[in-house]
């Protein structure tokens, strides 16, 4: 037998099932869940990721290293539904916490399950180990790297302080603005094709002549036709997004407000981007946020299939689907969480790290919006009541139809303007 | 052209048919023997007498008397216009056991080997049903195959890599059937001496690259059992065959024959482990020209008492007239089928 040493680089020796057989297979790659240093090589100071230049920088040299990772975009690894997989989701999940060892004090840290990354909060320092999942389709591959910085989104936010009539005239000015936190948040993608069969009663409209007995003449009309008609579609959704974060700890109307993300820009995952981040890892387990995403995929499909029918009427509608080719990834996408006090109230905003889309709540001048709703209420009914007036003394009655009308009209306005502001204080 | 006869057992004798060129090693004590596989002419012996190979298999034929007869009973059922001799009794009473050859060879293997290997794996998916209920799911799993590249090195040795020993190997195969050779038993000078052996005609020498091929697949089995794969493709071999070591099976064939109204031996085979029977069965144009002669006279006749009836037999006559010449018509068809069949290989 031949020396198997160095004759297939790249590859191991693993176990044979037969003798005379020697077998060679890729070298796994290395398990990333070490412990990394983050010490500045020039002056030892904490490297932290540097949104501005997309790198690892120090705050107190000014040391600036890239990122080693590449653009994926779109094209990043997906995992299927292997039995392995599915039963990983569910036994990981059932950990609640993980302790973390501080390489740089040696403080034993107990983080919940959330925590990716952290640092010590004892030394601050970074050399925190990652606490990642077994299974290595459990853990994030691939992040979307915040492009927005702090700076350029500032000013942003305060402009959107100052949008609004119904808000404070001194909102932009008084608010009390936390700095903007960055945080990875964990999502799940969805991808899968679908085949299904239709079957429903579609209606028609279809010309009928009829003898119309009043007229005494034959006419034509237009009859809705009811048959049974069937179908099959075929559909390939691409990565449906399912958000893995408990909306106790995060408002999910707010989240979805500062969506889409542009999932082009993903790259390799790398602990470096972490350094200094805070990162969510997901509470919405694998197989729940599947269930979430195939409900959108059921009312896409239905959608789908009903359109294939040719016509807007149908009814009893069946349909037989199959899912193939299903796939999944654990993305990490970039958020800004950031609040601000005005008149003794906390408010919160969240940011998207990407494209810099904003949301949040902000407070109301309810005394302005009472003021305008009445005033556009009760000014038309003035209106009313002199063209009342003027009917009975001249019998005109043009401004009280008009005052009539626009009083109804005021309501109505006055109505659409108090629950606009409902929910401007909610989300903005 | 006679029969053999047989006398004493001694050793073997090379001998050669003129019409075909087929070469065997006829018992020495058999004389006169005709080439059963043309029936052509007589077997002569060989300009140039050889040596036979080292026998290490033979399967003995495993068919008894009835059975052939059955077999040979069901052959000649059914053809149209047999000649007066193609008749099973006949056919059983010539058969003449030919002992056929093919190579088997043994040899080492070492060297690397690199392939794709196909590793099974399960997926959930579900089947989704929609009707007046809302939604319905139902769990459904899928086998895939998951594709990794694997190295390695082999070193096995193994054993009896069949080959052909004649050209017309895979022909015979596919007029006869194959054989199972796991019931062959170690080969006895006894087995051969009832029957007359053909002789190879591919030498090891040009069969080394078959075996090579058929080494490297065997090897390719290996490693993909050894690398606990289901699958297997782009399977390479960079390395040495050694002790390459040939010897011969030999499989058992019975051939006989049936004469035609000009005398013209028409040969038939049977695989002497399955009992399949290959032949043409070729129809006697004699016989249905004397049937289609004597319906002819009918309705010769037939008309002629039509015509002094004074019955309009225009359509009639010719109707009987037509169908006087079917038996001819269906002759000719019959054998233009059969000589679309080739020949026992």
């Amino acid at each position: 037998m031949q020396d198997p040493n160095n004759h297939f680089p790249g590859f191991e020796q693993i176990p044979s099932k037969l003798e005379g057989v020697l077998v060679f297979a890729p070298i796994p790659e290395k398990d990333e869940a070490q412990a990394r240093s983050y010490a500045c090589p020039q002056c030892g100071g904490s490297l932290k990721f540097d949104v501005n230049s997309s790198g690892m920088a120090c705050i107190y040299c000014g040391y600036l290293a890239p990122v080693a990772t590449a653009h994926v975009g779109r094209q990043a690894q997906s995992f299927e539904f292997t039995l392995e997989n599915v039963q990983a989701a569910e036994q990981e999940w059932e950990t609640d916490r993980e302790l973390l060892h501080c390489n740089n004090c040696g403080a034993e840290l107990s983080y919940p399950k959330g925590a990716i990354a952290a640092s010590c909060p004892y030394c601050g320092s970074n050399k925190v180990n990652l606490s990642l999942p077994k299974t290595k389709s459990l853990r994030p591959q691939v992040l979307l790297p915040f492009s927005a910085t702090p700076e350029a989104l500032k000013p942003r936010i305060r402009e959107w302080l100052s949008k609004g009539w119904m808000h404070p005239k001194a909102l932009k000015d008084a608010a009390q603005m936390d700095k903007l936190t960055p945080v990875y948040l964990p999502y799940w993608t969805f991808s899968a094709s679908i085949a299904a069969d239709w079957k429903a009663e579609v209606g028609h409209y279809e010309t009928e002549r009829y003898y119309n007995s009043s007229s005494k003449s034959y006419e034509t009309r237009q009859v809705l036709r009811w048959r049974w008609e069937n179908g099959s579609i075929t559909h390939y959704f691409s990565d449906l997004m399912v958000n893995g974060v408990s909306p106790n700890r995060l408002n999910h109307t707010m989240l979805n407000a500062i969506e889409p993300y542009n999932l082009s820009g993903l790259v390799l995952f790398s602990p470096d981007y972490l350094v200094g981040m805070n990162v969510q890892a997901y509470e919405t387990p694998l197989n729940d946020a599947w269930q979430s995403a195939k409900q959108q995929m059921r009312a896409d499909t239905e959608r789908l299939c009903e359109q294939d029918t040719g016509s807007s009427h149908v009814r009893n509608m069946s349909i037989d689907m199959s899912y193939d080719d299903e796939q999944w990834r654990y993305v990490l996408l970039p958020l800004y969480l950031a609040g601000y006090s005005f008149a003794g109230q906390y408010y919160n905003i969240m940011l998207n790290g990407q494209t810099g889309k904003l949301a949040g709540n902000k407070p109301v001048d309810w005394k302005k919006v009472r003021t305008i709703t009445w005033l556009i209420a009760l000014i038309p009914l003035l209106l009313a009541l002199i063209g009342f007036i003027v009917m009975q003394i001249s019998g005109n009655s043009g401004l009280l139809t008009f005052g009539a009308l626009a009083s109804l009209a005021g309501i109505v306005v006055s109505i659409s303007l108090y629950s606009q502001a409902k929910k401007a204080e909610k989300l903005s | 052209m006679t029969e053999h006869t047989v006398n004493t057992p001694d050793p073997f004798l090379t001998q050669t048919c003129p019409a075909c060129a087929r070469n065997y090693f006829v018992p020495a004590h058999w004389h006169n023997v005709a080439c059963p596989i043309c029936q052509k002419a007589m077997l002569v012996p060989a300009t140039q007498t050889r040596k036979m190979p080292s026998v290490e298999l033979i399967v003995k034929p495993s068919l008894d008397k009835a059975t052939i007869d059955a077999q040979l009973a069901r052959f000649c059922k059914g053809s149209a216009f047999p000649f007066p001799d193609f008749k099973p009794e006949n056919l059983s009473q010539r058969l003449v056991l030919v002992n056929w050859p093919i190579w088997l060879t043994d040899g080492d293997l070492k060297g690397a080997w690199d392939a794709r290997f196909g590793y099974d794996y399960q997926v959930e998916s579900s089947r989704e049903q929609m009707g007046n209920a809302g939604w319905s799911s139902q769990k459904v799993i899928k086998t895939r195959v998951k594709d990794e590249p694997r190295k390695g090195f082999i070193e096995r040795h193994y054993d009896n890599v069949l080959s052909p020993a004649l050209h017309n190997h895979q022909e015979r195969l596919s007029q006869i059937g194959s054989y199972q050779l796991n019931q062959a038993s170690p080969g006895k000078a006894e087995d051969i001496a009832t029957g007359l052996t053909q002789i190879g005609t591919i030498a090891p020498s040009e069969l080394e690259d078959f075996v090579k091929q058929e080494l490297s697949k065997w090897a390719a089995q290996d490693c993909r059992l050894a690398s606990d794969a289901q699958h297997i493709r782009n399977f390479t071999f960079n390395g040495d065959y050694n002790n390459l070591r040939w010897t011969q099976a030999l499989l058992p064939m019975l051939a006989s024959y049936y004469t035609d109204d000009k005398g013209t031996r028409h040969v038939v085979t049977i695989n002497g482990q399955n009992g399949a029977v290959y032949g043409q069965r070729m129809a006697s144009v004699k016989k249905a020209g004397l049937i289609t002669g004597i319906l002819l006279a009918v309705a010769i006749i037939l008309v002629l008492i039509l015509y002094f009836a004074e019955v309009d037999f225009f359509i009639c006559s010719s109707v009987l007239l037509i169908l006087a010449f079917i038996p001819l018509i269906r002759a000719a068809s019959w054998n233009n089928k059969e000589k679309n069949k080739r020949p026992p290989a």
